[in-house]
């Protein structure tokens, strides 16, 4: 005769059965396209490969201050995570939705405010390049695929603004537009800019950027 | 049912998923860990995957405010539901997900560590849904909780050295919801690729290769080249994807599935920059192996590291099936007291650890949070980049285009037969393919004939939602023989132009 299961195997079953019970039912509502998103949402739907990108596109980030001087809030010291094929994508360029943009930017723009301090960011402007994915091919898979040449690329020389125009390596040409622009907040800001004044400790590098070339 | 799910087996294929996902982990981490303060502090900024900053608040600049502010501060209320740490505690909860997850990789303290895994990164990688957090992440999330109803997996552990006792028999259970994670998993993603109406087409496939992400390797990019390669791949995964989860129960079946699985996973990752997805599943695919085998695989092993002299001694040991065996080291056999010493230890060893961790960050101060190093100031740039950006000029028209193919067949949605055309029989087809999303446009097809002169065209206005369009040519006897050239032109621009030869 069978023995009876002690009362910890009985638990398992039941956690089993909850699992199970929980990932067929968010399995059903995915195929029915009812799924109801959120956290557990997610975490029971296996959504691989749910979308594409037809463009590519990189992400900068422009502040611009009371007496019209533009600053680069994005990219900067600031975002050093890199990854992508080329290991040249920062974290908004990974970030497709680009929620999180502004979120960046604002970030940058309070953590720099006291360096700032006498000419504040008033603007920001949030803009991205993008391109059609087609120009990712390599040269020769280009022309595999299109039956064609890759055009040649269009770089508009060797200045700090072709710099940072200009599309990156092996990208023929590419298109900009302004995904969003906003006026800063100044009375929220002196608040804030307090909290991110570099430590007094620390020594303040050289200003560089009005130096001669 | 509850026979299949609690009947006892050797539990040694576990342990070895519980080794692999836990590896995986760590490597995870520690190749993301210079970037602790970017990736998952306030001062990076994080980026939570559940949290919206422009949604969650009325004003988003105000939630952006608060966020920032709370790098430095006591925690707040939207600190806590955001549950975003500052950039000491980032650090800190990184590293020691670093520590505990190697130490469940070597069964340190095994259950201890699979919980303290299980919170940390269910914790620390939604954080950041830029990179590190991706659908593997919830894959070992489900598989460290199916290990952890198992009570842990102890078997080739420090754990099982220290207790005396090896644990080589338990239940099925663990063994059974890892395959059944599998199976969902398979199962789902070819529900979400029967959903999308560009999946079984390939140009998901082809577009998802060309991103510059998660985007193809070379080898990806070479087969990307090809629409039919990518159609004939795309097909394959959904059928592979939606049988497996039921041949696999198969006997007959089982090892060549498992042979295409691993082939599959190896491909993806040959192929695609997904991360660490394909070990995770090849990990996960060992709980199909037959346990008795993985165990005897194991003591194959063993006995051909195990010199001749002392295996007599262990074979005597582990002769029969027993749920524990005595542990061959007896070094270790010191009950529960070394077992307390043990957590002592385990605990020692991870507080110092992220001590020294945290003393590393400190010193090199990447960010300049710790007040250890200022960063530069931000880069003034010249106010042609502002004008520049603000033209916002449209793309050129070819842009529009991701593929033009000329030939003498055209199927639904391709056109091949790159040899001459004949006059009076063939037909010439273009294919041009758009990218989506694209505004109406008007398509010219222009056939120049080998004098020069224009011998046929065609017009075909595309709506903004179509991405395919094929036209065609009828080659008439009146049609030159020799080289003619076809332009496509888009409102007018040329945006392709192709030779053809007539006979």
């Amino acid at each position: 005769m069978a023995s009876p299961l002690p009362r910890i195997q009985w638990l398992r079953l039941l956690v089993a059965a909850c699992y199970l019970l929980i990932s067929v039912v968010f399995l059903a509502l995915h195929a029915l396209g009812l799924s109801p998103g959120g956290a557990l949402s997610y975490a029971f739907t296996w959504d691989m490969f749910p979308g594409f990108q037809s463009r590519s596109t990189r992400r900068i980030a422009i502040g611009v201050t009371g007496t019209g001087q533009t600053l680069l809030l994005h990219p900067s010291d600031r975002q050093q995570f890199r990854e992508g094929l080329s290991r040249d994508m920062s974290r908004p360029d990974l970030e497709r939705s680009s929620r999180h943009f502004r979120n960046l930017a604002e970030t940058v723009r309070l953590q720099t405010a006291a360096q700032e301090a006498d000419d504040p960011i008033v603007h920001v402007l949030l803009c991205e390049q993008f391109w059609p994915t087609k120009f990712n091919f390599s040269d020769r898979n280009y022309a595999h695929w299109m039956g064609a040449l890759k055009p040649a690329s269009q770089r508009s020389g060797q200045s700090a603004a072709a710099e940072l125009l200009d599309p990156p390596p092996g990208i023929p040409w590419a298109s900009w537009r302004i995904l969003q622009e906003y006026d800063v907040d100044p009375g929220r800001s002196d608040a804030l800019t307090e909290r991110f004044r570099p430590p007094a400790a620390a020594a303040s590098p050289p200003d560089l950027r009005d130096a001669p070339p | 049912m509850i026979g299949w799910l609690l009947r006892q087996e050797s539990v040694r294929s576990i342990a070895l998923v519980r080794i692999g996902i836990a590896l995986l982990i760590a490597q995870d981490t520690l190749a993301s860990w210079r970037y602790s303060v970017e990736l998952y502090s306030s001062a990076g900024p994080a980026m939570p995957v559940f949290f919206d900053p422009v949604a969650q608040s009325p004003s988003p600049r105000a939630a952006v405010s608060d966020q920032v502010a709370a790098a430095d501060a006591p925690p707040t209320w939207s600190h806590l539901l955001t549950a975003i740490p500052s950039p000491r505690v980032a650090i800190a909860a990184q590293t020691l997900l670093c520590v505990v997850s190697l130490a469940l990789a070597v069964g340190w303290q095994t259950r201890l560590s699979l919980v303290l895994t299980l919170v940390l990164l269910a914790w620390l990688k939604p954080l950041d849904v830029s990179w590190t957090f991706a659908k593997y992440t919830v894959i070992w999330l489900h598989a460290l909780a199916c290990l952890l109803l198992g009570g842990g997996a102890t078997d080739l552990s420090v754990d099982s050295l220290q207790n005396g006792t090896r644990q080589t028999a338990g239940p099925a259970t663990t063994r059974r919801l890892l395959q059944l994670l599998v199976c969902q998993v398979y199962l789902g993603a070819a529900v979400t690729k029967l959903k999308s109406p560009w999946f079984a087409g390939g140009e998901l496939l082809q577009f998802s290769l060309l991103d510059r992400g998660w985007g193809g390797t070379s080898l990806g990019q070479w087969l990307a080249t090809s629409s039919l390669t990518m159609r004939a791949l795309s097909l394959g995964t959904i059928l592979f994807e939606l049988l497996f989860p039921f041949l696999i129960w198969v006997p007959a079946c089982r090892r060549p599935l498992l042979l295409v699985a691993v082939l599959f996973h190896l491909g993806v990752w040959g192929a695609m920059h997904v991360g660490t997805f394909s070990p995770t599943m090849l990990v996960l695919l060992l709980t199909f192996a037959e346990p008795d085998q993985v165990a005897r695989i194991c003591n194959s092993w063993r006995r051909f590291r195990t010199p001749p002299e002392s295996r007599s001694h262990e074979e005597a040991v582990s002769g029969g099936p027993p749920a524990a065996r005595p542990a061959t080291r007896g070094r270790w056999n010191s009950g529960s007291l070394r077992g307390l010493s043990s957590l002592g230890t385990y605990a020692l060893t991870a507080v110092t650890v992220v001590i020294v961790a945290g003393a590393i960050q400190w010193w090199c101060d990447w960010y300049g949070v710790f007040g250890n190093r200022s960063l530069a100031r931000l880069t003034r740039i010249p106010p042609a980049v502002v004008d520049e950006v603000r033209a916002a000029r449209k793309p050129a028209f070819e842009d529009y285009v991701h593929r033009v193919t000329v030939g003498n067949w055209r199927g639904e949605r391709d056109v091949g037969g790159s040899g001459p055309s004949r006059r009076g029989t063939d037909r010439l087809y273009v294919l041009v393919q758009f990218v989506i999303p694209h505004p109406n446009l008007r398509l010219e097809g222009l056939l120049l004939a080998s004098d020069g002169r224009l011998a046929a065209r065609f017009e075909h206005t595309i709506d903004a939602g179509l991405s395919y369009a094929i036209n065609g040519f009828e080659l008439t006897t009146e049609l030159p023989p020799g080289s003619s050239r076809v332009i496509l032109q888009i409102e007018g621009h040329e945006v392709a132009s192709r030779k053809v030869e007539i006979r």
